[in-house]
């Protein structure tokens, strides 16, 4: 197993080498950069020259990659054009957000998929289960934005439930426990826009894992030895019917920063994603590949990670 | 938003599984295609997907018979009208009537959603097949190639291609998805390939010397194809609904022609979110419908193309 784990995390290192060449080349087919589209009458043209020297755009494209490079690796992601500040502090400020909404969105989605999942399976093509069915087909069809903003419409705006934007109240004053609460109470709107369709996916997914996993032999023969129907369910069939929802973890993980990219944005909450989608608008291409890269890495973790869980809860898997 | 056609939370049909199982032993004279079409007429909510897509695509297909205004026509006397018996879903804030360009708009928003599904469909199977058939070194390189795509993140990748051009066109848009969407039905492409390429007719049509382009797609590939138009249907949907995330963020079609995405980008504005939902909620609507359509087919299909998932 550790020799496995060195492998994997070694061929990791050519994967995001080839990355961010990709990455890249695509920042040096990109028309222009921070200080094109900018054009005052009032600037002397020298000045652009001067800042392009600054942010050192005027390096061959490969001596700027090795900089870039040599740089990342040391945890310094460059200045972005827009905020004039480091990208590492732009995205450590916002980081913990982030991680903050997909915990969130993480728990929404195994809280609730899981034991609707098992409420459907109880009962296969009752009307619970075609009500479930139904719903999870509607999330699962709703672009996220488009829940996002059916959210705002119906709980911010009507019902005026839940705040639309931001982490925490502004000048709440907030501490502790408080604080946590009220950071909650803002993650909410936006958790529940970026797990819709994981929990509609989960929740379908649970249903047909158990249905299946009740037509087993082994299931037969527990219920023949005399256990009971429940804990024939709670240990012979859900103990194998989750077992592939541990994997779907790990490849959750990789799914999460793209889906906080729109989710973000549209709750104005300040995280990474947002972070991304400003430097896409403002074509910030030293935020873009920072987060990029940040991205492609939780990928491959979550990869990695889904691998060794499978391994951690089904003894047969052995890895040389 | 995830990564497109990333089945992951349902089950692939087993390729190559044998279809004369006792229980569902076909009557004399059945293709495997009429086995699955007697098995997908029966499920009602992929009937009820056909329906629902038939409407929408006559809709957006009789769009100048069925829309009561110019789409592109500014009326700059008349600008965020409110619905009436003129205008039934008022105006947006050039003096276009909103209900022309819903009714025009559905015609890009399936029209993309169609091409962008061929192009990664005929990519990923291309891939896929030539992976699957060949196996050894050119089946490792182009699996690498595929896993070094799955590990962009889809959504900031699309994002960032489009933003490098200067204008979003539509064959951009389509060419930059499919682009970065063909690695999924590339993988389950070769997985059926690499299952087909052990059947004993595959190994007969080799000895008496068929060129392997034959091989490939006149005895593969015609038993391939169930899990491929079932991942093409699938892929069809979540394309719609990207497309409208993309139109929504402002990296879509541009504004001048309507899709459904882009009716729905003057909700980011909170004025029209909160005071004029006829505005947004139409194409949302359209956009779901249209969605939830394309997967109850795919879901038919899936059931209907498994042999193995009979309902009980």
């Amino acid at each position: 197993m550790t020799t496995y784990l060195i492998r994997r995390i070694l061929t990791m290192i050519p994967m995001m080498v080839l990355i961010s060449v990709i990455l890249f080349t695509m920042v040096q087919l990109a028309p222009g950069d921070a200080f094109s589209g900018q054009f005052d009458p009032r600037v002397d043209a020298s000045y652009y020259e001067k800042m392009r020297e600054k942010f050192g755009l005027n390096k061959s494209p490969v001596e700027q990659y090795f900089i870039w490079a040599k740089n990342f690796v040391q945890g310094e992601f460059g200045l972005s054009f827009r905020h004039r500040m480091p990208v590492s502090d732009l995205i450590s400020d916002r980081i913990g957000n982030t991680v903050f909404l997909g915990v969130c969105s993480l728990i929404l989605t195994y809280s609730l998929a899981i034991p609707l999942g098992i409420f459907s399976a109880n009962k296969p093509y009752s009307k619970l289960d075609y009500t479930l069915t139904g719903f999870s087909f509607v999330g699962y069809s709703m672009p996220s934005f488009l829940a996002g903003l059916l959210l705002i419409y119906l709980f911010s705006f009507n019902l005026k439930i839940f705040p639309f934007s931001g982490t925490e109240t502004a000048g709440g004053g907030y501490e502790g426990i408080s604080l946590l609460l009220d950071r909650l109470y803002h993650v909410i709107l936006p958790a529940f826009t970026l797990s819709l369709i994981t929990i509609a996916g989960y929740n379908r997914f649970v249903r047909s894992s158990i249905l299946e996993a009740k037509q087993q032999d082994y299931v037969r023969t527990a219920r023949a030895k005399g256990l009971s129907k429940s804990v024939v369910m709670r240990k012979h069939v859900l103990r194998n019917a989750l077992i592939p929802l541990i994997t779907l973890f790990g490849l959750d993980l990789g799914l999460l920063l793209g889906g906080a990219v729109i989710t973000e944005t549209i709750f104005t909450y300040p995280g990474i994603g947002q972070l991304y989608f400003e430097g896409i608008v403002n074509r910030d291409y030293p935020i873009i590949m920072a987060v990029s890269m940040i991205s492609a890495l939780t990928v491959l973790l979550g990869n990695l990670l889904a691998d060794i869980l499978y391994a951690v809860v089904d003894p047969r898997i052995r890895y040389e | 938003m995830q990564q497109p056609a990333a089945n992951l939370h349902t089950i692939e049909p087993q390729p190559g599984e044998p279809t004369t199982e006792a229980k569902n032993a076909p009557k004399k004279g059945q293709s495997p295609f009429q086995m699955a079409f007697r098995r997908f007429r029966k499920n009602k909510m992929a009937l009820v997907g056909i329906v629902i897509l038939i409407l929408v695509t006559l809709l957006s297909v009789c769009a100048p018979l069925i829309a009561s205004h110019d789409p592109s026509q500014a009326d700059l006397y008349n600008v965020d009208a409110k619905p009436d018996s003129k205008h039934w879903l008022g105006t947006d804030d050039t003096g276009r009537d909103h209900f022309s360009r819903l009714v025009y708009g559905g015609r890009i928003s399936l029209l993309i959603g169609f091409f962008t599904m061929l192009f990664t469909v005929l990519i990923g199977v291309t891939f896929g097949a030539v992976a699957g058939y060949y196996g050894g070194w050119i089946d490792n390189l182009l699996m690498r190639l595929t896993d070094l795509m799955l590990n962009f993140p889809f959504l900031l990748f699309v994002l960032f291609l489009i933003s490098i051009f200067e204008k979003t066109t539509i064959p951009l848009l389509v060419s930059a998805l499919a682009l970065t969407s063909w690695p999924t039905t590339a993988r389950i492409v070769r997985g059926v390939f690499l299952s087909l390429r052990e059947m004993e007719y595959v190994q007969s049509a080799k000895a008496i010397g068929c060129s392997d382009w034959r091989i490939i797609i006149r005895h593969m590939l015609p038993n391939a194809l169930g899990p491929i138009i079932v991942n093409a249907t699938l892929l069809m949907a979540t394309m719609i609904s990207i497309e409208s995330a993309l139109s929504f963020l402002g990296f879509g079609v541009p504004e001048v022609t309507p899709t459904w995405g882009n009716m729905l980008n003057g909700a980011a504005n909170i004025r029209i979110l909160t005071q004029q939902p006829w505005i947004w909620i139409p194409p949302g609507a359209m956009i779901i419908l249209t969605v939830l359509a394309i997967n109850f087919i795919g879901d038919g299909l899936r059931d209907a193309f498994d042999t193995k998932s009979t309902r009980r």
